[in-house]
């Protein structure tokens, strides 16, 4: 048996003799089940769109979120349980109503426009996206909805379909979210103005305290004696730390606040360049810069990043002959992988996390090694970029930098084979 | 011994002080300073020395950061005022904040000096710019 479709079924037919006289008989048979043919088949076409119309009831009465359907004229046509819930509306009384009653009058407009847009273009330029609306309560009340949209075509015309989620929860949650991020990224900006402009008003008595000091070792240094000269350098070594106290704590408030534009920074000729002076002043050691890409990101802050790291391992290394390495290397990610790794003393690493912050070193206070604030500038500087810094290693002290992808990086052309060169 | 008439534009006492400290002992070369306690005073200060034979001033100290009217508004003043516009500014500065520095370039500082962290420091680049007005004057 054939339907439009082609074979349908099979009807098999036995006769055990043929009888005389029944001529034609054969080709009424045939005949009569290529009527069978459709028939057959709109029965079982019937079967599956009532299985498929139960299984959709099913799901959409499940659902949470309120389902319906319109058709191309924008009158409802289906209305779930979610939809009863969320709007207060039985299906019975808004089935066959335009669509517009569950919409803010304020959108109408725009609702009952892109209507005739469908109806004259035959497309729909919502359909397959999900898009934020407002929807309207029975008792006129407003709340925040997320709207799929879907369509189809049915013999009159086309139709749609919307699944409707009520997102007042995430909407308050998102708004406490930025409310809270706003006020602590205000309280953030008031705290680092305020480091910023105190260390800069400490800047002036600074100035003249070392001024006088000063003056006072040039006009009576022969009066105050031996001893006496030994206290006015004591203070002058102090002021000085606190001079430069000052000085980190402007640098540390003043990262991130710039405002600077991004642009490329060579680091192989950036970091080679504080190299050449750390190992001036250092004769004894070494210092190897291996394969460093172009980076995008503020160049102060960078420049800044690399010397404190080096003066760092300098300065904390603990033995003349230290060597130092400065690498990079490409993340599988696409983001870059910088290493400044020496064979000095190192950080145990239950310290290792406590040298990042503010103030912190693990000597105790001394004029000569710095104030404690560089790697908490470092760790600032990686900040802005989006990016990593930690201490590891289990022989000298490897601190690690790792940018992410989006700070667009550009690497020599060719790897160096050696690795790393003088 | 030729004198060199400085006005200061400085708010702090004590920076004038030690600023006039180490001008006190330059060599070949004595200055008269006259101290504005801002900027307000400084420009009207140099409205008035327009007036007043020999008594305008050769060189500007001015620093950057005082109340009223800072030394970049002030600045602008004398590089607008037809009279003043060719006095040579030596901006004093502690600021390490690169935009001050090319502002005040910008609006034509001739040069700038180091708050006296270091007296030998301040004196060796006042005595610089003494030479310097020394020779362009002979």
């Amino acid at each position: 048996m054939t339907g439009p479709e082609g074979v349908v079924a099979v009807l098999e037919l036995f006769v055990t003799h043929e009888r005389a006289g029944e001529l034609g008989r054969l080709e009424r048979i045939a005949r009569v089940a290529e009527e069978l043919g459709p028939l057959v088949e709109r029965r079982r076409a019937n079967e599956a769109l009532a299985a498929s119309r139960e299984q959709f009831q099913a799901v959409t009465e499940a659902a949470v979120d309120a389902i319906v359907s319109a058709d191309s004229s924008g009158r409802l046509l289906t209305w779930n349980r979610g939809a009863e819930r969320m709007f207060g509306w039985a299906a019975e009384e808004v089935v066959g109503r335009p669509l517009t009653m569950i919409i803010p009058e304020r959108f109408r407009k725009l609702h009952t426009d892109g209507i005739a847009r469908v109806a004259r273009t035959g497309t729909s330029k919502l359909a397959g996206q999900v898009v934020e609306l407002a929807g309207l309560r029975r008792d006129g009340s407003e709340f925040p909805i997320e709207l799929s949209i879907g369509s189809w075509t049915q013999p009159e015309g086309l139709a749609f379909s919307g699944v409707l989620r009520d997102i007042t929860e995430r909407k308050r949650a998102e708004a406490a979210l930025a409310g809270a991020n706003r006020e602590l990224e205000r309280a953030n900006a008031e705290l680092e103005t305020l480091v910023y402009s105190a260390s800069h008003d400490l800047k002036s008595p600074m100035v003249s305290l070392l001024g006088y000091l000063e003056y006072l070792r040039l006009d009576y240094g022969d009066v105050l004696g031996p001893e006496g000269n030994r206290y006015l350098n004591r203070m002058a070594d102090s002021t000085v730390y606190m001079q430069q106290l000052l000085h980190d704590l402007i640098d540390l408030s003043r990262v991130g606040r710039s405002g600077v534009e991004p642009v490329a920074v060579d680091l192989d000729r950036l970091v080679r360049a504080i190299a050449e002076d750390a190992g001036a002043a250092n004769p004894r050691m070494e210092l190897r810069v291996g394969r460093l890409p172009v980076v995008t990101g503020d160049p102060v802050g960078l420049r800044q990043l690399f010397t404190n790291l080096l003066e760092n391992a300098v300065r904390h290394g603990g033995r003349p002959d230290l060597v130092v390495v400065v690498d990079g290397r490409e993340r599988p990610d696409g983001g870059v992988e910088l290493s400044v790794r020496d064979n000095g003393q190192g950080i145990p690493p239950e310290h290792r996390e406590r040298v990042f912050g503010v103030f912190e070193r693990l000597e105790g206070p001394s004029t000569s090694d710095g104030t404690g604030m560089g790697l908490a500038i470092c760790r600032k500087i990686v900040d802005v970029l989006g990016g990593a810094i930690g201490i590891q290693g289990d022989r000298g002290t490897d601190v690690r930098i790792i940018l992410p992808a989006a700070t667009p990086a550009r690497w020599p052309a060719q790897e160096l084979t050696a690795g790393v060169s003088r | 011994m030729r004198t060199l008439r400085i006005l200061l534009v400085e708010d702090d006492h004590d920076h004038v002080f030690l600023i006039r400290r180490a001008l006190a002992d330059l060599d070949d070369v004595a200055v008269a300073i006259e101290v504005a306690g801002d900027g307000q005073q400084a420009v009207e200060r140099l409205a008035r020395s327009r007036f007043e034979a020999g008594g305008r001033p050769q060189l500007i100290l001015l620093d950057l950061k005082m109340p009223r009217m800072d030394g970049l508004e002030v600045l602008r003043h004398i590089r607008a005022d037809e009279a003043a516009r060719g006095l040579p500014v030596v901006v004093l500065t502690s600021s390490e904040r690169q935009e001050d520095r090319e502002e005040a370039l910008r609006l034509g500082a001739s040069w700038f000096v180091c708050k006296p962290t270091d007296g030998r420091r301040l004196r060796s680049e006042l005595q610089q710019l003494a030479d310097h007005w020394a020779r362009v004057t002979a």
